[in-house]
C-alpha cells in the first residue's frame, strides 16, 4: 500500500520537478538581450562591481532580439536591448516595445549619431559598411583589388563574393539601402544585379561571409566593419576597403525595454554601458565600432569616420517596415531568382 | 450445507468477437474440494480461472468467494493465489523472495515472513533452496516455487493454470501426486485447469468438462467416465466407441445382441458408448457382434485392436494374455461388459 | 501497518476511500496555496492571487467540489458504481473548471493550481478505477489522466496554436498568410523569368507524364479494363499519385526556395543514409573481420553525440571551397567548388542518417533465422541468389522504416542547411528565418504546418505501403544459427564502402579534434591552449548548466516514456490511441516547429513559463519521451505478462507491481532510454533555439552563434569536449548493455 502511494507521490513530483529549477528573480538582476555577445562578457563584472547588480545575458542576433522582445512584450523578462543595428531598436520604439530614455550624459554622445536618429534609442556605437577582401584570394583569380561598389560587377570576381540574404539579415538591407540612397532606387538594384552575378552564396547571417573571405574560401565580402578589423587583428589575411562612392554606417543602439521587470536596473545599465568607462570596455573586448560616447578612447584601430566616406545615411526613413519590406520584396524577386551566368 | 468456496453465476466473457469465450457458466465449489476444468485448448477454462483470479473482468455474471461479490474486484483484493502455466517466478529475486514477495507486499513482519516461507518451502520439498536463483533450478522445481509462493498466502481458493504441461510425463505424475496430497492435507480450495483427462480424473474431486465455452457435464471423475452426459464428454474423458442402437426401455439392441441395462431414457434410437477395455472377445456360446482385425497395436500391458463390425469400427483393448493369437485379418465375436456401456439419445452430440 | 490500519478503519467509518482522499488533498492545496501568480517567477508565493482573492463566486468551485464527493461516498444516496461516476465527474469538472478559469482570465497558474488540478485527476482516475472503467487501480487511473493532460498540454496544444497562428491573423479566420507564403519565392519559386526555360511548363509536362504512367501502372497492375467503380477507383488514386510524383520531381528539379529545397535533400539523403546505413550492417552482421565489426560498432556511435552542424563545419575544412581535400589535393577551383547548397547539406546529412539507418537495420538483420538461409542454401542457392532471395525481401519492412526516419529527420534537420546550405533555403530553417529574420509569427506558423504536413504525408503513406504493420520492431529476438558469409566479392564491395566512410568519419573528427589546438584554423597552425581556456571561461558555465537541464530532463523523459509505455502496452483505456498519437507527434514534429509552438504556448497566459528553465526542461523532456518509450515498450515486450499477473494475484497493486517486478527486469532498457534521453538533450538545437533566455543558454546554441561568428576554434574546443564526454558515456552504457545481454540469455528470458 505504501509503496504504491510513494510511487504515485514520485511521479507526480518528478512531473513538477522542472517547476524547481525556475531561477528566482528579484530586484537585484538585470537582464539584457546582447548582441554584442564579446562585449557583454567584459561589462559583466566591471558593471556588477559598480552598481551591486547582478546581470544576466542572453545572446541573439539583432532580428532575432526584436523578436523575443515583441513577444514577450505583455510580460517582459528582459531590461535592457543592448546592441545590434539600429532598425530594430527603431522599430522596438516605434511599437512600444522599448522606450526612450535619456541618461545623465546624453550630451556626451556623439552628436551626429543622436541627431540621426532622434529620441528613439540610444547611440551606443556607429559601424560602417565595407568590404573585406582576401587579397589571395583576389591574386589567384588574377583579380583586381576593388575599390569601389562599381568594381563588384566585374566579371573577374565571379564565385568570389558574399553577402547576407536581405530576407534573414539586417546587414543585407543596410547594404542596399545604401546604395538606394547613394544612387537612386534603379541604379541601385542594376548594381545589386550586377554584383548578384559574381555571388557564391547568400549567407543567413549578416557576417556571415567574414569567416569564409578570412578562410580564403571567399575573396570578397560586404560587412560591416569593425568586426573585418577584429579578424584582421587576430591574423586573418584580411583587407578592408571602404567603396570611393562612400558607404552607409549603422548606429548600433541601446534600448530600456517597455515595462521591464527591473526598470531602475536597467537604467543603471544604460547609464553604465554609456559612461566612457562601459564604453571602453569594448574596447578590450576587441569591439572595434566607433563608441558613441565622445569622451571614451577609441580602440587601436578603430575605423575614423571623418576619414571615411559615410554617406548621410536617413534612419528614419529607411528604417520604416513598408519601405523595408518594398525594398527586400524587390530584391527577392528581381535580382534573387536571375541565373547566375 | 457450508457456504461454497467459490460461486460463479452466469459468468459470461466475450471478447472482441462474438461467440462468447466463456458462455454463461454456473458452478459452486464446496471448501476444501479440488475441482478440475477440463477441455479441449480455447474451451473457455483458462478464460474462467482467469476471471476468478481477477485477471479478466467478466461481461456478465456474478462470481463470489466465500461471502463476498468480487467480480469487479481488481486481483491483489481477493483471497486468492494462483500458479502459473509459466511458472511466473521473478527472474530478478531468489527462491526465498519469490516465495516471500506476497507477504513482503502485504507488510507482514519479517521473523513471520521468513517462518512461513520456511513452512511453505518444506511443505514443498525445497527447505534450504531459499538462497538460490530461479533460474538454476529444474523445471519441476521451478514448479514448486511457485506451488510454494500461492501456498504461503493461505488463500481462500487457489488457482492452478494447467501447472504441469511444461514438465516431463513421468514428473507429471509425480508432481500431481504431490498436489492432490497438499490440497487433501491442508484442506485447500482449489481450481485446477487442464486439458489433459487422465490428470483431471487423478486428482479431483469434481470434474467439470468444458466445450465451447459451455459446461458440458460436471461430476466426480467415475460419473463423467461411467456416465458421460455427452457424446463430447465420452469422447474427452477417456476413448470410447460410439455405436447407433435401439433402446426398448430395458436392454439395448444391437444387430443380434440384446444388452440389458438401466436408463431413463424413452425407448427409440440411442447411441451406445462403449469404453475400449469392455470390449472382450465373446466366450463361446456367448451373443456378440462379429468383428474382422484391421489393426493391432501393443502399447504394454495391453493390446489396442481395432475391429470392423457392421455397426462400425469398434476399438478394443484387450489383455495381453487373451491378445497371443490374435491376427489382422481374423474375425472374431466381440461381447460388453455391462459397466462400462451407458446410452445416449441418438440426437445427442 | 497502522498506515493501512488507520485508513481501513477511516474508509469504513467516514467514507474516506481513495477518491475522496485526493479530492480533499486538491482541496487543502487549493486553500493552503496560491492559485495563480504574478509573473514569471514560481517563488515566492503571492497570496495576492489566492483563489479567495480572486474574481468573487469563483473560490467555492473545488471546495464545493470535494465536499460533494465526499458527501456522495458517506451518504450513499445512489448506487456504489453511480457513486464512483459522480466522483469522477465531479472531480473532473472541478478541474476543468479551474483550467477554464486560468485560461479565460489569463491567469498565470501557481502552484495551487497545478497542485489542485493533479489532485482532482488523481481523484478522478481513482474513482473510475474503483468502478472498473478503467481496467486496474487508483494507480493506473490516475496515471492515465496524468499522462493524458501531460501530453495534451505539452505536445498536442502548442501543436495546435501553430495551426491556429497560421489561419487566425489579427482576430480573422483567414488563409492569406498560406496564399502569401505558397506565392513567396522563398518558399516555391517556379516561374523564374529570368530563365530562358519555361519551369512552369516543364512541370506540367512531368504532371501529365506522372499521371499517364500512374493511370498505365494501374491498368497494367490489373490487367484489364472495365467500367465499374471498383475498377475506375484504383485508377484515379494511381493517376492523382502519379500527378503528385510528377509535380514534386518536378518542382525538384526545376523549382527554387524552400520546399524543393527540403524536398530534394529528402530524396537524396534518406535513400542515401539507408543504404549506406545497409551496408554497414551487412557487414557488421556478417564480415569475418574482427577489427571491422568493431570499428562499425564504435564509430557508429559517433553522430548520436555530435550536434548535427558540427558534422557541417568539419566538412566546410575537408570539402569547402578551400577544403584540404577539393582545394589541396584534388585542386578543385573555388568557384567551382559545388559543397554549399543541396550537395554539402545531403552529403552530412547522410553522414549523419547512416548510423541510424544501420541501428534499425542491424535489428530488423537480426531478427532473421538464419535457419531461413541456410535452408535456401541446402536447396542448391548460392549466397548471392539467397541474399537476393531470402535476405533482401524479409529485411525489406526494416528498409522501409529507415526510409521513414531518414526522411522525417532530414526534413526536420535545422543545423546542417544554416551552416553547408548556402543560399539554398530550407524549410526548418524558414521556420526560424521567418520568426527572428523577418518578424512574422503567421509565417513561421506557415512554414510549420506545411513541415507538419509533409510529415504527416510521409508518415501515411508509409502505413500505405506497408500495409498495417507498419513499423517493424528494432529489436528482433535473435535466432540460434550463424548467418551465411556474404559473397566474397560482396562483402569486398561492401568493405570498400565502409572503409570510405570510416576514413571520411575519422578525418572530421580529426579536423575538429585539431582545430581545437591550432591558433586559427587553416591560417595559423601554431598550437595552443587558448581556445580551451576560453572555452573554459564561457563555455564551461553554459557547458555545465547544459548538463543539469539535460539530466534534470532525462529523468523524467524516462519515467512519463516508461510510464506511457506501460500504459499503453500493458492496458486498455479510452485515450490510448490518443496517447500514442502524442507521442508519435512529439516525435515527428520538426524541432523548430516544436520550438516555435512551445514560444506561443506557453509565453504569456495561463501557461506563462518562457523565459524560465522550466520551459526548457519541459521542452526536452517531451521532446525526448519517445526514445524512453521506445525502449520502455521493446523492454517490456520481453517480459511474460504472467509475471504481473502472478504479482497481483500475491496481492500487489499495479504501483507495486511496476517498481517491484517491472523496474527491475527493465533496469537496463530505462537505463538505456535515459541516456539516450540525456545525450539527445545535450545535442538537441533546433527545439531550443528559441527558448532560452538570459541567463539559461544552451550549449548547442553558444556553439551555433560562435560557428556563425567565426570563432572556430572556441567551438571546436568545446565540441570536442562535447563529443568525448558523451563518448564516454554511450560506451559505458554499450558496456552495461553487453553484461545485461549476457545476464538476460542465461535467465533465458524471451
Amino acid at each position: 500500500m505504501k509503496f504504491k502511494q510513494t510511487f504515485l507521490a514520485s511521479t507526480i513530483v518528478t512531473g513538477l520537478m522542472p517547476f524547481g529549477a525556475v531561477i528566482a528573480q528579484d530586484g537585484g538582476q538585470v537582464n539584457v538581450v546582447c548582441v554584442v555577445s564579446e562585449w557583454c562578457d567584459a561589462m559583466k563584472a566591471p558593471f556588477e562591481a559598480a552598481t551591486g547588480y547582478r546581470m544576466e545575458y542572453l545572446n541573439l542576433r539583432s532580428n532575432e532580439s526584436l523578436v523575443r522582445l515583441r513577444a514577450e512584450s505583455s510580460n517582459p523578462t528582459f531590461d535592457v536591448f543592448y546592441g545590434g543595428t539600429g532598425d530594430p531598436h527603431l522599430v522596438g520604439f516605434n511599437e512600444g516595445v522599448t522606450e526612450f530614455y535619456r541618461p545623465a550624459n546624453y550630451e556626451e554622445l556623439n552628436e551626429q549619431f543622436r541627431n540621426a536618429i532622434g529620441e528613439t534609442y540610444l547611440p551606443l556605437y556607429a559601424n560602417p559598411i565595407a568590404l573585406v577582401v582576401n587579397p589571395q584570394v583576389l591574386e589567384d583569380a588574377g583579380a583586381p583589388m576593388p575599390e569601389s561598389w562599381a568594381d563588384l560587377t566585374n566579371p573577374a570576381y565571379r564565385g568570389l563574393m558574399g553577402m547576407a540574404d536581405p530576407n534573414s539579415s539586417g546587414t543585407a538591407y543596410t547594404v542596399i539601402a545604401t546604395l538606394v540612397q547613394l544612387l537612386g532606387e534603379e541604379e541601385a538594384f542594376e548594381l545589386l544585379a550586377g554584383m548578384h552575378q559574381n555571388m557564391a552564396e547568400y549567407t543567413q547571417s549578416g557576417s556571415g561571409s567574414l569567416g569564409p573571405v578570412g578562410q580564403g574560401e571567399l575573396g570578397i565580402g560586404v560587412i560591416f566593419m569593425a568586426s573585418a578589423v577584429r579578424d584582421k587583428a587576430m591574423g586573418f589575411p584580411i583587407e578592408i576597403v571602404v567603396p570611393s562612392e562612400g558607404t552607409g554606417y549603422e548606429i548600433g543602439g541601446i534600448s530600456l525595454v517597455a515595462n521591464g521587470p527591473n526598470p531602475e536596473g536597467g537604467k543603471a545599465f544604460i547609464e553604465y554601458a554609456l559612461s566612457v568607462e562601459g564604453q571602453e570596455l569594448g574596447n578590450a573586448a576587441e569591439q572595434l565600432q566607433i563608441k558613441a560616447n565622445v569622451n571614451a578612447t577609441q580602440a587601436e584601430g578603430t575605423p575614423d569616420l571623418s576619414a571615411i566616406n559615410v554617406i548621410d545615411y536617413d534612419f528614419a526613413t529607411y528604417g520604416d517596415p513598408e519601405l523595408q519590406g518594398r525594398l527586400i520584396a524587390r530584391w527577392t524577386n528581381e535580382i534573387f531568382p536571375v541565373p547566375r551566368r | 450445507m457450508a457456504a461454497a468456496a467459490v460461486s460463479l453465476n452466469a459468468l459470461t466473457k466475450r471478447f472482441n468477437a462474438a461467440p462468447p469465450s466463456v458462455n454463461n457458466i454456473n458452478l459452486d465449489i464446496k471448501p476444501g474440494t479440488l475441482v478440475t476444468l477440463l477441455g479441449p485448448s480455447g474451451c473457455g477454462k483458462t478464460t474462467t480461472l482467469r476471471m476468478i483470479a481477477g485477471l479478466e473482468i467478466p461481461s456478465e455474471g456474478r462470481i463470489m468467494i466465500g461471502d463476498t461479490d468480487v467480480t469487479r474486484m481488481p486481483p491483489e483484493r481477493r483471497d486468492v493465489t494462483m500458479v502459473f502455466q509459466s511458472y511466473a517466478l521473478f527472474p530478478h529475486m531468489d527462491v526465498y523472495s519469490n516465495v516471500a514477495y506476497g507477504l513482503r507486499v502485504a507488510r507482514r513482519p519479517v521473523a513471520e515472513v521468513k517462518e512461513r516461507v520456511a513452512e511453505a518451502l518444506a511443505l514443498v520439498g525445497l527447505g534450504g533452496f531459499g538462497d538460490r536463483r530461479v533460474d538454476a533450478l529444474s523445471g519441476g522445481q521451478q514448479q514448486r516455487v511457485a506451488l510454494a509462493r500461492a501456498l504461503v498466502m493461505k488463500p481462500k481458493v487457489v488457482l492452478f493454470d494447467e501447472p504441469l504441461s511444461n514438465l516431463d510425463a513421468k514428473l507429471r505424475r509425480r508432481v500431481r501426486g504431490e498436489i492432490r496430497a497438499l490440497q487433501q492435507r491442508l484442506g485447500l480450495t482449489a481450481v485446477y485447469v487442464t486439458h489433459d483427462q487422465e490428470e483431471a480424473l487423478a486428482i479431483s474431486d469434481k470434474v467439470v468438462v468444458m466445450n465451447a465455452g459451455r459446461i458440458e457435464q460436471i461430476g466426480s471423475p467415475h460419473d463423467l467416465y461411467h456416465r458421460p452426459a455427452s457424446l463430447f464428454v465420452a469422447d474427452f474423458v477417456g476413448r470410447a466407441n460410439v455405436l447407433q442402437a435401439q433402446w426398448d426401455g430395458h436392454a439395448v439392441q444391437l444387430g443380434e445382441m440384446s444388452l440389458p441395462m438401466d436408463s431413463p431414457l424413452p425407448a427409440g434410437p440411442v447411441q451406445l458408448i462403449l469404453r475400449p477395455e469392455g470390449v472382450r472377445l465373446a466366450r463361446n456360446g456367448e451373443a456378440g457382434l462379429s468383428g474382422r482385425i484391421t489393426d493391432l497395436a501393443f502399447v504394454g500391458g495391453a493390446t489396442e485392436v481395432s475391429f470392423d463390425t457392421a455397426l462400425g469400427q469398434v476399438e478394443a483393448a484387450v489383455l495381453e494374455t487373451e491378445a497371443a493369437g490374435l491376427c489382422v485379418g481374423d474375425t472374431y465375436r466381440l461381447a460388453f461388459d455391462r459397466s462400462s456401456t451407458h446410452i445416449l439419445p441418438a440426437n445427442a452430440v | 501497518m497502522t498506515f493501512i490500519t488507520l485508513r481501513d478503519s477511516l474508509t469504513a467509518h467516514r467514507g474516506l476511500t481513495t477518491p475522496v482522499v485526493w479530492a480533499l488533498v486538491a482541496l487543502a492545496l487549493w486553500l493552503l496555496l496560491p492559485l495563480g501568480r504574478p509573473g514569471r517567477a514560481f517563488f515566492p508565493l503571492n497570496y495576492d492571487f489566492h483563489a479567495f482573492a480572486l474574481p468573487p463566486g469563483f473560490y467555492w468551485l473545488v471546495p464545493v467540489a470535494a465536499v460533494a464527493i465526499w458527501l456522495l461516498q458517506t451518504t450513499r444516496l445512489i448506487s456504489m458504481d453511480r457513486i464512483s461516476d459522480w466522483q469522477a465527474a465531479l472531480a473532473l469538472s472541478a478541474a476543468g473548471g479551474v483550467i477554464f478559469f486560468l485560461f479565460g482570465t489569463g491567469t498565470h497558474f501557481g502552484w495551487g493550481a497545478l497542485g489542485t488540478v493533479l489532485a482532482l485527476l488523481v481523484s478522478a482516475g481513482s474513482a473510475l478505477s474503483s468502478n472498473s472503467r478503467i481496467r486496474g487501480d487508483t494507480f493506473v487511473g490516475a496515471s492515465v489522466f496524468i499522462a493524458l493532460v501531460f501530453v495534451t498540454v505539452f505536445i498536442v496544444f502548442p501543436l495546435l496554436l501553430v495551426l491556429r497562428t497560421a489561419v487566425w491573423i489579427d482576430g480573422t479566420l483567414t488563409l492569406s498568410q498560406f496564399a502569401r507564403t505558397f506565392a513567396s519565392p522563398l518558399f516555391l519559386f517556379l516561374d523564374n523569368p529570368f530563365t530562358e526555360i519555361s519551369e512552369m511548363g516543364r512541370v506540367t509536362t512531368m504532371i501529365w507524364i506522372g499521371a499517364v504512367t500512374g493511370a498505365g501502372l494501374s491498368v497494367w497492375r490489373t490487367g484489364r479494363i472495365a467500367l465499374s467503380w471498383r475498377m475506375i477507383r484504383p485508377i484515379v488514386i494511381w493517376t492523382l499519385s502519379g500527378m503528385a510524383i510528377g509535380w514534386a520531381l518536378g518542382i525538384m528539379i526545376w523549382g527554387r526556395g524552400a520546399l524543393p529545397s527540403s524536398l530534394l535533400v529528402a530524396c537524396i539523403a534518406a535513400p542515401g543514409g539507408t543504404a549506406l546505413g545497409f551496408a554497414l550492417a551487412l557487414l557488421g552482421q556478417r564480415t569475418r573481420s574482427k577489427p571491422l565489426r568493431g570499428m562499425l560498432s564504435v564509430v557508429s556511435v559517433l553522430p548520436f553525440i555530435t550536434p548535427p552542424f558540427v558534422i557541417g563545419f568539419a566538412i566546410i575544412f575537408l570539402l569547402g571551397r578551400r577544403g584540404m581535400v577539393t582545394y589541396d589535393l584534388l585542386g578543385i577551383s573555388p568557384i567551382d567548388n559545388p559543397l554549399y547548397g543541396i550537395p554539402g547539406v545531403a552529403l552530412s546529412q547522410i553522414l549523419g542518417l547512416a548510423p541510424v539507418a544501420y541501428l534499425i537495420l542491424r535489428g530488423s538483420l537480426n531478427g532473421l533465422n538464419p535457419a531461413l538461409e541456410e535452408a535456401a542454401r541446402t536447396l542448391g542457392a548460392s549466397r548471392w541468389r539467397v541474399f537476393c532471395d531470402i535476405t533482401w525481401p524479409l529485411v525489406r519492412p526494416g528498409i522501409a522504416a529507415s526510409m521513414l526516419l531518414a526522411t522525417i529527420e532530414s526534413i526536420s534537420d535545422f543545423g546542417t542547411p544554416l551552416v553547408l546550405g548556402g543560399d539554398r533555403n530550407f524549410l526548418a530553417t524558414e521556420v526560424f528565418l521567418a520568426l527572428t529574420g523577418r518578424y512574422s509569427q503567421p509565417e513561421a506558423a506557415v512554414y510549420g504546418t506545411v513541415l507538419l504536413a509533409i510529415v504527416a504525408l510521409v508518415f501515411v503513406g508509409s502505413r500505405v505501403v506497408l500495409g498495417a504493420q507498419g513499423f517493424t520492431t528494432v529489436t528482433g529476438k535473435p535466432a540460434s544459427g550463424a548467418f551465411l558469409p556474404l559473397p566474397v566479392w560482396f562483402e569486398a564491395i561492401l568493405t570498400a564502402v565502409a572503409l570510405f566512410w570510416f576514413v571520411f568519419i575519422l578525418a572530421l573528427y580529426l579536423t575538429i579534434f585539431y582545430g581545437s589546438f591550432v591558433q586559427l584554423w587553416g591560417i595559423n597552425n601554431t598550437l595552443t591552449f587558448q581556445h580551451y581556456r576560453e572555452f573554459w571561461q564561457v563555455g564551461w558555465p553554459v557547458l555545465w548548466y547544459t548538463i543539469k537541464l539535460s539530466a534534470a530532463s532525462a529523468v523524467p523523459a524516462m519515467m512519463l516514456g516508461g510510464l506511457i509505455a506501460y500504459l499503453v502496452t500493458r492496458h486498455r483505456f479510452l485515450g490510448r490511441s490518443y496517447l500514442e498519437l502524442g507521442s508519435l507527434l512529439s516525435f515527428a514534429t520538426p524541432g523548430t516547429v516544436m520550438g516555435l509552438a512551445y514560444i506561443l504556448a506557453f509565453n504569456d497566459g495561463a501557461l506563462l513559463m518562457t523565459g524560465t528553465s522550466a520551459v526548457i526542461v519541459l521542452a526536452l523532456v517531451f521532446r525526448n519521451m519517445p526514445v524512453a518509450i521506445r525502449a520502455s515498450m521493446a523492454g517490456l515486450s520481453q517480459i511474460d505478462r504472467s509475471l504481473e499477473e502472478a504479482s497481483s494475484t500475491l496481492k500487489a497493486g499495479s504501483g507495486v507491481t511496476m517498481v517491484k517486478v517491472l523496474a527491475p527486469l527493465l533496469l537496463y532498457p530505462l537505463l538505456a532510454g535515459l541516456i539516450f534521453a540525456f545525450v539527445s538533450a545535450m545535442t538537441s538545437v533546433s527545439q531550443v533555439i528559441f527558448l532560452v533566455g538570459a541567463g539559461n543558454n544552451l550549449a548547442t546554441v553558444l556553439l551555433l552563434s560562435w560557428v556563425e561568428q567565426g570563432r572556430l576554434g572556441r567551438a571546436a574546443a568545446m565540441a570536442t569536449v562535447m563529443i568525448f564526454g558523451l563518448l564516454a558515456l554511450i560506451l559505458l552504457l554499450l558496456v552495461v548493455s553487453r553484461r545485461v545481454d549476457v545476464r538476460n540469455s542465461k535467465k533465458g528470458m524471451k
